[in-house]
Order: structure tokens, then C-alpha cells, then sequence
């Protein structure tokens, strides 16, 4: 038997097993808190210890063997004091909460250093959906833009759950080395010095071509060598696979292994308040234009729709599926495109109901 | 006929067609697809799947006039064919919403792609739409199903609406500055934007310095078809490729395009601009039989 824990999230009583952390605890009970460094296939970050020199490329990095902090986007308040949710093991009767206003204000703040060094105009881009990131209407210089991860990018995801203060510096591109070997391509330009992939690789691999050093007091990753294989690498791809912005990149086609298929997919945060689909909450829609989504019980988009009339549009779905949300706009058909097209970049595919033309093709 | 004015070279014709040869009373579903476009209206008649009609105008300031006036033009041009004649109408495009007298909306994503199956064969795979305002990749499979798009409807940079401005300047008419730009010995650097407004100014500069039409129109659309060939390489292209919307009756475009990709384009059976209502008028017909069962 193992034993549980209870702890009090935001007010209600969530229950766990014994030595899980605060963060494994909440999420598991579908409670999401930000999170970036931490990855269910790896150990917590905080704490860990790096190595006096690290590579990028050609580039040394010289440094101290100290300890990484963590990215500090957990942070909770936890019987009144404001503490990281991934280091912290839950114990009964724990008082958390998860949007204390310092909690959040912490959290803002070191999202903020992030994005300081990771490029990121597309991610506060009023225009993000509907534009092809090729042509930049607003002029920025490709370095600076998201790159072609940004439909499912986790980092993206992150900052728009917690929300990307304004007083985040600009990022400067650093024109930090870009290194392409026979099977990875490295973008450093990208890194946000998380450190998933250096315990990825010496947990999940248990290799080390990869750690970080502490320069000026900033953890810095990078590999332990000049090259791949003279960094001890097993091309693995596992770093590919846990890499939350996308610095390695598989050169050709992905390669498949029981070490990077065992990475996990994290969950992301739902950014968007759903309804239940059903005659209450249809009853509250308006009677405007706009797009709505079904989402099945697992919460994946379903359908997309725009519709001159929210209430009757979706009204005429019940039944078909679990949730839905809408956005009133007028310009509807336009905005149904660019959410179908958002869908069909991060998944691949198009959202299961939208094939309704799927049989008028052989008639 | 509508003649072209001195002042207004971006005014591309209009155009009203019928297939004579045909006497539509024969066939069993006579469907009608609208592709309301930002820049053109096109109506499509089909008998029984068969192209045997349109009109393609350009979009008024109200979509519902807009498209009350293709189809009246259509019609016009049959003679002897009623709205009552029609069985079903599918609209699409950007404004289908305000085709009243429409029986049902499809996004002009799945219509372009079903449409270029008809203009151009079942081979088709990669469909690039290049439109008034907006500028569309399509994979489609081999019913002309899509499956994956790219578009940018937030930044008109290389659309049609850019070569509209850019003819007005160097006062030549739209149909001609496709065969114009390949008249050049060698091709120039391709200007440094396809951002309307900077690009205007960009040219500007050129027709100070003493360049020739010739050789800024070559510019020009050189940086069109670069800004194209990065979206269509964003979704992959897998042959065989054609050009669908407006644009594609630019030579000028389309043979940089295809240089640039090392892929020729199809050649279409039918005006390739009607594509997305071909699309909306296969669908319809579907839609009727389908009511019928």
C-alpha cells in the first residue's frame, strides 16, 4: 500500500502519494501550475550541479561547477511562504495556493528573464494566428521572431498562461553559435538554459554529453565536448525530444529508440476557460458572430467552426462532444481559417469533425 | 466589354462566359458556386459537374452586391436560365456570408482544393493559392481533399493587390506585366520588400535612378516569388504543383516560381482564377444528390 498525502490546493483538498512533490501532486489532480525546467522523465532541476567548462560549438564557456536554481515558474505560495512547487515534497495538511499574488508576481518576473534572452516577438504578437511567420507585417528581423515550433511550442504556451509582463526587455539577438553535425542541428540562439536535456541525457541515456557551467552567475548549458562525439554523444535523440524551445533539431528524419519514445508529451496549459456543451450553458452564448471549438473529454479540439449566429451554431452541436468555447468576431470566416490552420501546424491533421465535406468528394 | 482607361492599368477585364456548345436544360443538377474574394467575385453555372458558366467581376464595396451581380451576370449571359433553374448554391471566399440566397457555406481552403483537382487533373498535389489579399498553400490528395494549408491573412506583402499598385505606378495594364518582366537580359536583384507600402516607395527609387519597366517589374516579382516558394517550402512541396487565384495568370510570377522550385506548374484546363468557385459548384451539386437520397 502506498501511502497518501493531503494537502489544501487553492481550497480544496487534493490527495497524493507520499514523497511526490507539490507540482507532481497538482498536476496529477489536473491542477495546472507553470512549470518549464521540470519534465516527468527527469529529476527536479534546482540543485543540480554543473561542470567548470561547457561547448557550444567551437565556443568555450568557462565557468564554476555550482548549482542551477530552476527556472522559477513554479513558484507557490506553501503554508505562507512562496516556494518552488517542484523541489517541494508534499506533506498533510499542506496549505497551498497557487495564485498568491506574490507567488505570480515571482513567477512574472522570472519569466520575464527568460524571454530576455529567448527570441519571442511572435509570442506577444497581437497577429500570432492567421500569419505564416514568413512575411513579419510589423518588420521584425527573422532572428528575432519564433520559429517554426511556435504552434506547439511549450515555452509559448507557458508565457501566455502566466502572461509576458511588460516590463520584459527586448531580446538581442546574440548570434550565439549554430552548429550542424551529421545528425543534430544545435540552434543555441534558442536555449533557455532549462536544463532538460542534461538530465535527459545523463538520466535517461546516462550519457553526459551535455551540462552546464555557472558564469556570472548564470547557468549556462552546452555540451562536453567540441563535437558530438567528442562530447561522449549516443544519438539518442532523447535531448531532441525533452528540449522545450527546440536548440537540438533532428537533421534528417527522426530516428526512433526506447529512450526518446519514452519521453513523455507534457501537458500544456488550457488557456481558455471551456463550458460544458449542453442547454444551460448554450442558453448564455450570444446571438452574435463568431468561432467556437468542441473538445472532446480528453479536452483535444474537435471541431472548429464560425458561424453567423454563436447560440444556434452551437446549440445544433450538443451531443457531439464534451466542451466548447467561442470568440465573438465578425470577421468570422477569416478567423476560423486562421484557427484551423493553427490546429492543423501543431497536430498535423485536421480536428476530427471538421471532415464534414469528407463525403461529398465521390458523389 | 469593359475598355481599360488610361488611368487605371491595374484594372484587370472582367469576364463573362458561356459554353455555347451545351444546352444546359439537358443536364440533371445545375449547381452555382460564388467565391467572394477581396478583390474579384467569381459566379460558376455547372451541369451536372461540367463547367458551362461564369462570371468573374470585381468585388464592389458590399459583398452582397458584389455577388448578386456575378450571378445576375451569369445569367444575363445564359439568357434563358432563371435563379429558380439553379437546384443548389455554395458560396466561399472570405465574404461567403453574405451570399444570402446561398443553400450552404464552405471554407474556400476545401473549395481550392477541390476546385484544382477540375482545373487541373487529379495529379495535382500542391495547390498555391495566390489571391487579391492573401496568399494560400494547399496539399491536397488526390479527390483534392486538403490536407495540410499554410496561408497569411494578416500581411498582403506578394499578393495580388501589390501588383495592382505596382502596375498603376509604371502605368502598365495588369494583363501585361507578367510577359513585360521576362523581357529582361539579365535578372536583377529582387527589391528588398514585398510589403506594399515600402515596396511602392522602393520602386519610386528605381524609376528615379533611370531603371526600365522591364527591369522593375523583373525585380519585383522576383521578391513575389521568393516570398511564395518560403511558404509553399513550409508545407513541403510534393508534385505536381499548380498555381490557382489571380496571380496565376502572371507568367512573369509563375516562371520565376517555377525556376525557383525547379518544378514546372500545371497548365490549367480552365481559367485558373475560378478554381475556388469551380470547387463551391462541385460541392453544391454533391449536396443536391445527396438531399435527394
Amino acid at each position: 500500500m502506498t501511502e497518501i498525502v493531503t494537502v489544501i490546493l487553492d481550497g480544496k483538498e487534493i490527495r497524493g502519494e507520499k514523497g511526490k512533490t507539490v507540482l507532481e501532486i497538482a498536476l496529477d489532480n489536473g491542477f495546472y501550475v507553470p512549470n518549464i525546467c521540470y519534465h516527468p522523465n527527469v529529476s527536479p532541476a534546482p540543485g543540480k550541479r554543473g561542470v567548470e567548462a561547457v561547448f557550444r560549438g567551437e565556443a568555450e564557456i568557462k565557468g564554476e561547477a555550482e548549482e542551477y536554481e530552476g527556472c522559477g515558474l513554479c513558484v507557490v505560495r506553501i503554508n505562507g511562504e512562496v516556494k518552488k512547487a517542484c523541489i517541494t515534497v508534499a506533506e498533510d495538511g499542506m496549505e497551498i495556493s497557487t495564485d498568491d499574488p506574490f507567488a505570480v508576481e515571482e513567477r512574472k518576473r522570472n519569466l520575464a528573464k527568460i524571454l530576455s534572452y529567448h527570441p519571442h516577438v511572435c509570442i506577444t504578437c497581437e497577429y500570432r494566428n492567421g500569419c505564416d511567420r514568413i512575411q513579419c507585417m510589423f518588420g521584425y528581423a527573422v532572428e528575432e521572431r519564433c520559429c517554426d515550433l511556435f504552434p506547439r511550442c511549450e515555452l509559448r504556451f507557458v508565457s501566455e498562461y502566466i502572461g509576458v509582463p511588460d516590463y520584459t526587455p527586448k531580446y538581442v539577438f546574440q548570434n550565439l553559435p549554430v552548429v550542424e553535425e551529421k545528425m543534430y542541428r544545435w540552434n543555441w540562439n534558442l536555449c533557455i538554459n532549462c536544463m532538460r536535456c542534461v538530465r535527459g541525457c545523463e538520466e535517461v541515456r546516462e550519457a553526459d554529453a551535455l551540462s552546464f557551467t555557472v558564469a556570472d552567475g548564470n547557468a549556462i548549458a552546452g555540451r562536453t565536448g567540441r563535437s558530438d562525439v567528442e562530447s561522449g554523444c549516443k544519438f539518442c535523440g532523447v535531448c531532441v525530444e525533452i528540449c522545450p524551445t527546440g536548440v537540438p533539431r533532428d537533421l534528417k528524419r527522426r530516428v526512433s529508440n526506447k529512450w526518446r519514445d519514452s519521453i513523455v508529451e507534457k501537458r500544456l496549459p488550457v488557456l481558455r476557460e471551456v463550458l460544458m456543451l449542453d442547454e444551460t450553458s448554450v442558453a448564455n452564448v450570444p446571438e452574435t458572430a463568431g468561432v467556437f471549438r468542441l473538445y472532446d473529454e480528453n479536452m483535444e479540439i474537435v471541431y472548429i467552426k464560425g458561424t453567423e449566429n454563436l447560440r444556434e451554431g452551437i446549440a445544433a452541436e450538443i451531443g457531439k462532444a464534451v466542451y466548447f468555447d467561442y470568440e465573438e468576431d465578425e470577421m468570422y470566416t477569416m478567423r476560423e481559417s486562421e484557427l484551423i490552420q493553427e490546429f492543423l501546424q501543431a497536430h498535423g491533421r485536421m480536428p476530427k469533425l471538421n471532415d464534414e465535406v469528407d463525403d461529398l468528394f465521390d458523389i | 466589354m469593359v475598355t481599360v482607361q488610361e488611368s487605371e492599368y491595374w484594372r484587370w477585364p472582367e469576364t463573362i462566359w458561356v459554353d455555347e456548345s451545351k444546352n444546359w436544360q439537358d443536364a440533371e443538377v445545375i449547381s452555382c458556386g460564388i467565391d467572394l474574394g477581396s478583390v474579384s467575385t467569381q459566379a460558376v453555372i455547372m451541369a451536372d459537374g461540367e463547367l458551362y458558366a461564369y462570371a468573374s467581376m470585381r468585388t464592389g464595396t458590399s459583398s452582397t452586391a458584389s455577388a448578386e451581380k456575378a450571378v445576375n451576370a451569369v445569367l444575363e449571359k445564359i439568357g434563358d436560365m432563371t435563379r429558380e433553374n439553379i437546384h443548389y448554391t455554395v458560396g466561399t471566399g472570405y465574404g461567403r456570408v453574405s451570399i444570402p440566397f446561398a443553400n450552404k457555406t464552405i471554407t474556400e481552403i476545401a473549395c481550392h482544393g477541390r476546385g484544382a483537382v477540375y482545373v487541373y487533373g487529379n495529379t495535382v498535389r500542391t495547390v498555391l493559392d495566390m489571391g487579391g489579399q492573401d496568399l494560400k498553400a494547399i496539399k491536397v490528395d488526390s479527390r483534392g481533399k486538403v490536407i495540410n494549408f499554410l496561408m497569411n491573412d494578416k500581411c498582403a506583402a506578394g499578393t495580388g493587390r501589390g501588383i495592382e499598385v505596382v502596375c498603376d505606378m509604371l502605368s502598365v495594364p495588369i494583363t501585361e506585366v507578367g510577359e513585360l518582366s521576362l523581357k529582361v537580359d539579365e535578372e536583377p536583384e529582387p527589391v528588398s520588400t514585398t510589403c506594399v507600402v515600402f515596396a511602392k516607395s522602393e520602386i519610386l527609387g528605381l524609376i528615379r535612378k533611370g531603371w526600365s519597366k522591364e527591369m522593375i517589374l523583373a525585380a519585383f516579382f522576383n521578391a513575389v516569388s521568393s516570398r511564395v516558394v518560403e511558404l509553399l517550402e513550409r508545407v513541403g512541396v510534393e508534385p505536381d504543383f499548380a498555381i490557382t487565384g489571380g496571380i496565376s495568370k502572371n507568367v512573369g510570377v509563375v516562371r520565376r516560381i517555377e525556376r525557383k522550385l525547379n518544378m514546372k506548374a500545371l497548365e490549367p484546363k480552365v481559367d485558373p482564377q475560378l478554381a475556388g468557385a469551380i470547387g463551391a459548384a462541385l460541392f453544391a451539386r454533391a449536396l443536391y444528390i445527396k438531399s435527394k437520397k
